[in-house]
C-alpha cells in the first residue's frame, strides 16, 4: 500500500486534483468579491427599482439565496457531472461555448508558441555563436524590445497598419473556424499569433541564450569540435540539444498563459478564444461561465505541463532511466 | 627523422579586460615522427592549454597569442577555422582528462564514434561497420547491442574506452592524450594506459601523453618534457630525467614520487612553496622563489641551453648543485 502511495504518477494525480480544488476555490470567492451580481449587471441601475419580493424571486431564480459553500459544492457538483452551466447572455450552456472557444484558443496558442520558437531559438542561437558581440547586442536588444513593447500596443498598431494603408484586414468579417474555412481562419490567426509569438520569442530567446551559453562551455562540445564536426552540427546537434530543457520548461509555462492570458488580443482580432468567453462572463456576472471556463483553462494548463514532463522524457535518456 | 610536430615560441594568453595576461610563455617542443613524448608539470604549468593549442581548441578567453605550430608541413596556427577542421581528429586527435563530461549525454555511444568518421567525409554506413570494429578494439564487450546505449549507462572506464575509439576512428598521426587516466579509478588506470600504449604500436602514432604524475607514464615515453609555470625547464630522454635531471625542479618532481623499496626516504616530499599564479610577473627564473639552488644570476630568465642530452633552462648545472 504504501509503495501504491508513493507511486510518483499517484502523488502527481493527488496533486493536480488540490491545484484544480484550489484554483476553483479562488475563482469562485474573487468572483463574489466583486461588487454586483448577475441581476444588476442584467438590470443596471434599475435593479434599485425593484421591489424586495422581486429581488428575492431573481435571487432565487439565479441561486443567489442559497449559502456560499452550497452555491460553490452544487456548481462543483454539475461540473464534476459533466454541467460546466448555463450562459442566459449567449443563451449556450458553457459546455458548448467552451467546445468552440477552447480550439480556437489551442490553435491560437500553438501557432503564437511556433513563431515565439522560430524568432526566440535562432535569435538565441545568433547571440550565443559570439557572446557580448555585435550580433549578441542586436539579439539582446530585440528581446528586450519584444519585452518591452505591450501586446496592446503592437496589436492596435499593426491592425491600424495594415487595414489602413493596405486595405487587408481578415478579421473584420465573422471569425471563421478552421473546419469551416481554414484558409480563411489561418488569415485570421496570422496578426494576433505573430503578437503574441513577438511576446513570446523575448522570454524564449533569454532562456534559451543562457542554457546555449552554459552547454558550449562544456567538455563534450570540446570532444566534437576535437573530432572535427561541422558548425552547424555542432550547434544543433551538441549544443542546442543539450540546451533544450530550459527552453522547453520556458515555452510550456508561455503556452499555459497563453490560454487564459490572450484576453487583450483576442478582444483587438475578434477572435472568440477563452480569454474572451471569460472576460464577458466577468463583465455580465456570470459567475458559472467564469468559474467554469477558468476550469477548463486550469486544467489544460496542467496537461500542458505533463506533457513538457513527458518530453523531458524523450529528450534525455537519463530523464528516461530514473 | 623527421619533426611531425613542431612548437616555436608557442604564447598563449588570456583576454582579461583590454590587456593579455601571458600563460605559456614561448613554448618550443619538437617532436619526431613516430616519438612518444610526455610533457609534465602541475596543473597550472599551462601543459594542457599548450596541447589545446596544438589542436586549435582553445575557446575565448584563451587564444594563441604568437609563435607557430607545425603539423607535417602546416603550420596550423596560419589556418582557418574551416581548414583546422580537417585536420581535427583526422591527421591530430586527443584524449580528454574527464570520461565523465566529455562524452554528449544525449546521444548513443556508437554514433559518437560514427560522427568521428562523417565528419571527414567517411560515408554513414562504412562509419557504423567501422564503429563496431572500433568498440571492439577498445575493449568493449558487445558492441552491436552496446553502441546504442548512452554515456550514463557506461563507467568511467568504459566511457573512456569510447572516448579512445573516438580518437583513433580516422587514424591520426599524431595522438595527445591528456591525463586520460586521471579521473579513473587505479585499478582501471593501468588497464587504459596499456590500451593506449597498445594501440599507439598497432597505429605507429606519434603520441604525446600529459601528465602530472610522471611515474604513471614513465615506462611508456622516449623522451619527458618537463613543463613549469608556462616555460619549459627541461626536454631530454626518459632515462636521463630519471637518472640525472638537470633542473632543480625536475629534481623536485621526482622526489615527490612515492617509492615504496626505498625505506629512507620520507614517504612524500613536497616542494615548498606553490608555482606562481598566472597572474604574477616573475621576473627571472619562474621556480627561483622555490628552487633549492638559486644563485643571483637567477634574477635573469635562463633560456632552454644544450645538455649532454636534451635542453634545460638553469644556471646551475647538476654538479653544483647543493643538496
Amino acid at each position: 500500500m504504501r509503495s501504491i502511495a508513493r507511486h510518483p504518477l499517484l502523488r502527481r494525480l493527488v496533486e493536480t486534483v488540490l491545484t484544480l480544488f484550489g484554483v476553483a476555490v479562488l475563482v469562485f470567492t474573487t468572483l463574489r468579491a466583486i461588487p454586483g451580481d448577475e441581476i444588476t449587471a442584467t438590470l443596471g441601475t434599475e435593479a434599485a427599482g425593484l421591489s424586495a419580493e422581486q429581488q428575492e424571486s431573481l435571487r432565487a431564480y439565479y441561486g443567489l439565496d442559497k449559502p456560499l459553500v452550497l452555491q460553490f459544492f452544487s456548481w462543483l457538483g454539475n461540473v464534476l457531472t459533466g454541467n460546466l452551466g448555463f450562459s442566459r447572455r449567449a443563451g449556450a450552456t458553457v459546455g458548448e461555448m467552451t467546445a468552440n472557444a477552447l480550439p480556437v484558443t489551442m490553435e491560437l496558442a500553438v501557432l503564437a508558441t511556433i513563431v515565439g520558437l522560430l524568432i526566440g531559438v535562432p535569435l538565441a542561437m545568433l547571440s550565443a555563436s559570439r557572446p557580448n558581440g555585435v550580433r549578441d547586442g542586436f539579439g539582446q536588444l530585440v528581446g528586450l524590445a519584444a519585452l518591452s513593447v505591450p501586446n496592446f500596443l503592437l496589436g492596435a498598431a499593426l491592425l491600424t497598419v495594415i487595414s489602413r494603408y493596405a486595405h487587408y484586414n481578415p478579421n473584420a468579417q465573422g471569425f471563421a473556424h478552421f473546419t469551416q474555412d481554414p484558409l480563411l481562419n489561418l488569415q485570421q490567426m496570422l496578426f494576433p499569433a505573430l503578437i503574441l509569438g513577438f511576446g513570446l520569442a523575448a522570454p524564449i530567446m533569454r532562456t534559451a541564450r543562457s542554457a546555449l551559453l552554459e552547454v558550449q562551455t562544456q567538455d563534450f562540445v570540446r570532444t566534437a569540435r576535437g573530432k572535427g564536426v561541422a558548425p552547424w552540427r555542432l550547434r544543433v546537434r551538441h549544443v542546442l540539444h543539450n540546451a533544450l530543457n530550459p527552453i522547453v520548461t520556458m515555452t510550456g509555462i508561455q503556452f499555459g498563459y497563453l490560454l487564459g492570458g490572450a484576453v487583450v488580443v483576442e478582444q483587438i482580432f475578434s477572435v472568440p478564444g477563452l480569454g474572451r468567453q471569460v472576460l464577458a462572463g466577468i463583465q455580465q456576472k456570470e459567475y458559472a461561465v467564469v468559474q467554469s471556463t477558468v476550469l477548463v483553462i486550469a486544467t489544460t494548463f496542467v496537461v500542458v505541463n505533463l506533457l513538457t514532463d513527458l518530453l523531458y522524457r524523450v529528450i534525455d535518456p537519463r530523464v528516461r532511466a530514473a | 627523422m623527421t619533426a611531425l610536430l613542431e612548437l616555436a615560441d608557442l604564447r598563449v594568453s588570456a583576454r582579461s579586460g583590454r590587456a593579455d595576461r601571458e600563460i605559456v610563455h614561448g613554448v618550443d617542443l619538437t617532436v619526431e615522427a613516430g616519438q612518444t613524448v610526455a610533457v609534465v608539470g602541475e596543473s597550472g604549468s599551462g601543459k594542457s592549454l599548450t596541447m589545446l593549442a596544438v589542436m586549435g581548441l582553445l575557446t575565448d578567453p584563451l587564444r594563441v597569442t604568437g609563435g607557430t605550430v607545425r603539423l607535417g608541413d602546416r603550420d596550423l596556427t596560419a589556418l582557418s577555422e574551416r581548414e583546422l577542421r580537417t585536420i581535427r581528429g583526422n591527421d591530430a586527435a586527443m584524449i580528454y582528462q574527464d570520461p565523465m563530461t566529455s562524452l554528449n549525454p544525449l546521444m548513443r555511444v556508437g554514433d559518437q564514434v560514427v560522427e568521428a568518421m562523417t565528419a571527414h567525409g567517411v560515408p554513414k554506413a562504412e562509419a557504423g561497420r567501422r564503429m563496431l570494429d572500433l568498440l571492439a578494439r577498445v575493449g568493449i564487450p558487445d558492441p552491436k547491442r552496446t553502441a546504442r546505449a548512452y554515456p550514463h549507462e557506461f563507467s568511467g572506464g568504459m566511457r573512456q574506452r569510447v572516448m579512445i575509439a573516438c580518437a583513433l576512428a580516422m587514424r591520426p598521426r599524431l595522438l595527445i592524450a591528456d591525463e586520460p587516466t586521471t579521473a579513473l579509478d587505479v585499478t582501471i588506470q593501468q588497464q587504459i594506459l596499456a590500451l593506449i600504449d597498445e594501440l599507439r604500436r598497432e597505429l605507429g602514432m606519434t603520441t604525446i601523453w600529459v601528465t602530472h604524475d610522471l611515474g604513471v607514464v614513465a615506462r611508456l615515453v622516449d623522451r619527458v618534457v618537463v613543463m613549469y609555470a608556462g616555460h619549459v625547464v627541461e626536454d631530454a630522454p626518459v632515462r636521463q630525467v630519471f637518472s640525472a635531471p638537470q633542473h632543480p625542479y625536475t629534481k623536485a618532481l621526482l622526489a615527490a614520487l612515492p617509492d615504496p623499496t626505498d625505506d629512507d626516504r620520507p614517504p612524500l616530499a613536497q616542494i615548498p612553496g606553490r608555482p606562481p599564479a598566472a597572474t604574477d610577473s616573475v621576473e627571472g627564473c619562474p621556480f627561483r622563489p622555490r628552487c633549492a639552488q638559486a644563485v643571483d644570476a637567477c634574477a635573469t630568465r635562463p633560456a632552454l641551453q644544450p645538455r649532454a642530452q636534451g635542453r634545460a633552462a638553469c644556471w646551475v648545472p647538476p654538479h653544483e648543485w647543493r643538496n
